[in-house]
């Protein structure tokens, strides 16, 4: 049982380290301000990623400490969750404190190449963000459609059910995804 | 909005903690005068039940203190303008249950009309205060919009006081509840929220000698009753921009028209208010909150509406404190992007008021988000 909530949650945890940042230079930036900028930016993500790692360790002793303490099996059951979650947040704060973004590793690489000037660095940079966005909105896109046919395929479900409670249970998901797919419409 | 709070520099605006101890010396009189209403409380109610809102496990545990707060992952936003600094689209199912689900079980048996032997045996046989509570919500949240389902809240609480005679005091009941809120910005620093929830609510509030329980014409009087509900509760929020981000908050709860019920459970509006601050810190977000709230229908008091919460978060842990005059809850509560759980403790005892009759319940919570 324990080795299964270890692992359902980790499994679980998994989406966390899709790489979200998107952090494009501003207009007025140059170079040397874009990339003192990141830098910036970095230490504040290897900080926070430090928090995730004391939070996660805190979890896991606290979490076997009261588990040993209790005989009751649901209480049980919820400290071996907050076991898993700190082992989880302490390999996310890993993550966070060590792993470079996107556009951190592009930086580093366009700062290693030395027969190019800052301003070329700048539009390689600019170039990738509008290629970046443009594969967002594809995204997007694909989102709203697949939010689209579930919310329909609910809808259809919800209208079929006799149970009250189930029904607006299945026209709430509906719902949702309609909403979902009509902010990834627009 | 939030990107206000990450932007303070801790180390820069450190020296603001000057001032703590005058805030910690207010602190002390608030538990002190709280504590002088604990000791009526002693079996009549549960320290974190309300007869008006419901909320998950984190709220809870902040003793309902929660208008300003934004880090809250495992319910919709308690005060509706904070839907406006939700940063990420979560959707997602929340299991909440305190004090076991045994209870749960007998709470489901008297609502269905179906007092039968065992159950009155439980009451005479078991401890003197029994009780317990059970809520699952479908939740959705993304910036400017939020939404809840809730197909089944149960609370139950019975107590039987005089053994020679045992009076019963039984107080159940079951709800759901569609909620439905947004908010936006009005102009620099103030927004705007509302809030429309409608539910059905089932309930049994019944005082009586226990004893007459066993005649079963009596057992009418444990009938079941019911009460719709239709509101519409808008808010306001100031967000300050100093080093503290002080916020003040209002919301008018309760607006709307009740259908049946009323005796028991009295539709009041209500003006609320809160308060909320951020000290500055190296590391992790602190938060106190105060809120001026009626909770439940016996609350009327201007001490028994005020409500404060500690809340320190950090990494994916979050503390929580609340004090009331209705007693003292600690939280801890863990949270991934998929999945998060937490413990609460909340009792009607304080350690330095000497009473044998107190409530205490341990909730316990679990959620997966998509």
């Amino acid at each position: 049982m324990k080795t299964l909530m270890v692992i359902l949650c980790l499994i679980l945890s998994l989406p966390c380290f899709s790489k979200t940042a998107f952090n494009p230079p501003l207009e007025t930036e140059s170079w040397q301000e874009y990339s003192k900028r990141i830098q910036i930016e970095k230490k504040q993500k290897m900080k926070e990623g430090m928090s995730y790692i004391i939070s996660g360790t805190l979890e896991l002793l606290g979490g076997v400490l009261a588990e040993a303490n209790t005989l009751d099996p649901v209480e049980k059951g919820v400290y071996v969750l907050f076991e898993s979650i700190g082992i989880a947040s302490i390999g996310y704060g890993s993550y966070h404190y060590s792993v470079n973004s996107d556009e951190e590793t592009l930086i580093e690489s366009l700062k290693s190449v030395p027969n190019i000037n800052d301003q070329t660095r700048l539009k390689i940079m600019k170039n990738y963000f509008i290629n970046s966005e443009i594969n967002r909105n594809k995204e997007d896109r694909i989102r709203a459609l697949t939010h689209g046919l579930i919310s329909i395929l609910n809808f259809y479900n919800g209208s079929q059910q006799k149970n009250e409670t189930v029904r607006n249970t299945i026209f709430f998901i509906g719902g949702i995804n309609l909403l979902a797919c009509i902010s990834y419409s627009f | 909005m939030l990107g206000h709070y990450q932007s303070v520099n801790p180390k820069k605006n450190l020296k603001h903690f000057y001032k703590f101890p005058s805030f910690v010396l207010l602190l002390y009189i608030f538990c002190l005068t709280c504590s002088s209403l604990a000791a009526p409380l002693t079996l009549s109610r549960n320290a974190r039940n309300s007869d008006y809102l419901r909320s998950g496990l984190v709220v809870r545990s902040l003793s309902y203190a929660c208008f300003a707060l934004i880090e809250n992952t495992d319910d919709v936003s308690c005060n509706p303008t904070m839907t406006v600094f939700n940063q990420e689209s979560h959707l997602g199912g929340e299991f909440l249950l305190g004090n076991g689900y045994a209870n749960v079980e007998r709470a489901n048996r008297f609502l269905s009309s179906n007092i039968d032997e065992s159950t009155i045996n439980d009451l005479f046989s078991r401890e003197k205060v029994l009780q317990s509570e059970m809520d699952i919500s479908l939740i959705f949240r993304t910036r400017y919009f939020e939404a809840a389902f809730i197909p089944s809240r149960i609370q139950y609480l019975s107590a039987v006081r005089n053994e020679a005679n045992p009076d019963l005091q039984l107080d159940l009941k079951k709800e759901e509840w569609f909620i439905l809120q947004g908010g936006g910005l009005i102009f620099n620093g103030f927004y705007w929220g509302v809030r429309f929830r409608t539910g059905q609510r089932q309930f049994i509030q019944q005082e009586d000698k226990l004893f007459n329980l066993l005649v079963e014409q009596n057992r009418s009087k444990f009938k079941p009753k019911k009460q719709s509900l239709t509101l519409l509760e808008p808010g306001l929020t100031f967000q300050g921009e100093g080093v503290w981000s002080p916020s003040v908050h209002f919301v008018l709860a309760n607006l709307g028209s009740v259908q049946g019920g009323e005796e028991e459970y009295p539709n009041k509006v209500d003006p609320q208010w809160g308060l909320g601050i951020r000290p500055p810190l190296a590391w992790g977000r602190l938060l106190f909150l105060l809120d001026y709230k009626q909770l439940g229908v016996q609350d009327q008091a201007t001490i028994q509406k005020l409500h404060l919460g500690i809340s320190y978060l950090l990494g994916t842990m979050t503390t929580m404190l609340g004090i009331d005059s209705r007693g003292i809850s600690f939280g801890v509560f863990s949270a991934l992007k998929q999945i998060n759980t937490g413990i609460s403790i909340a009792t009607t005892r304080v350690s330095w008021v000497d009473s044998e009759n107190y409530t205490q319940t341990v909730y316990l919570q679990l959620g997966m988000q998509l």
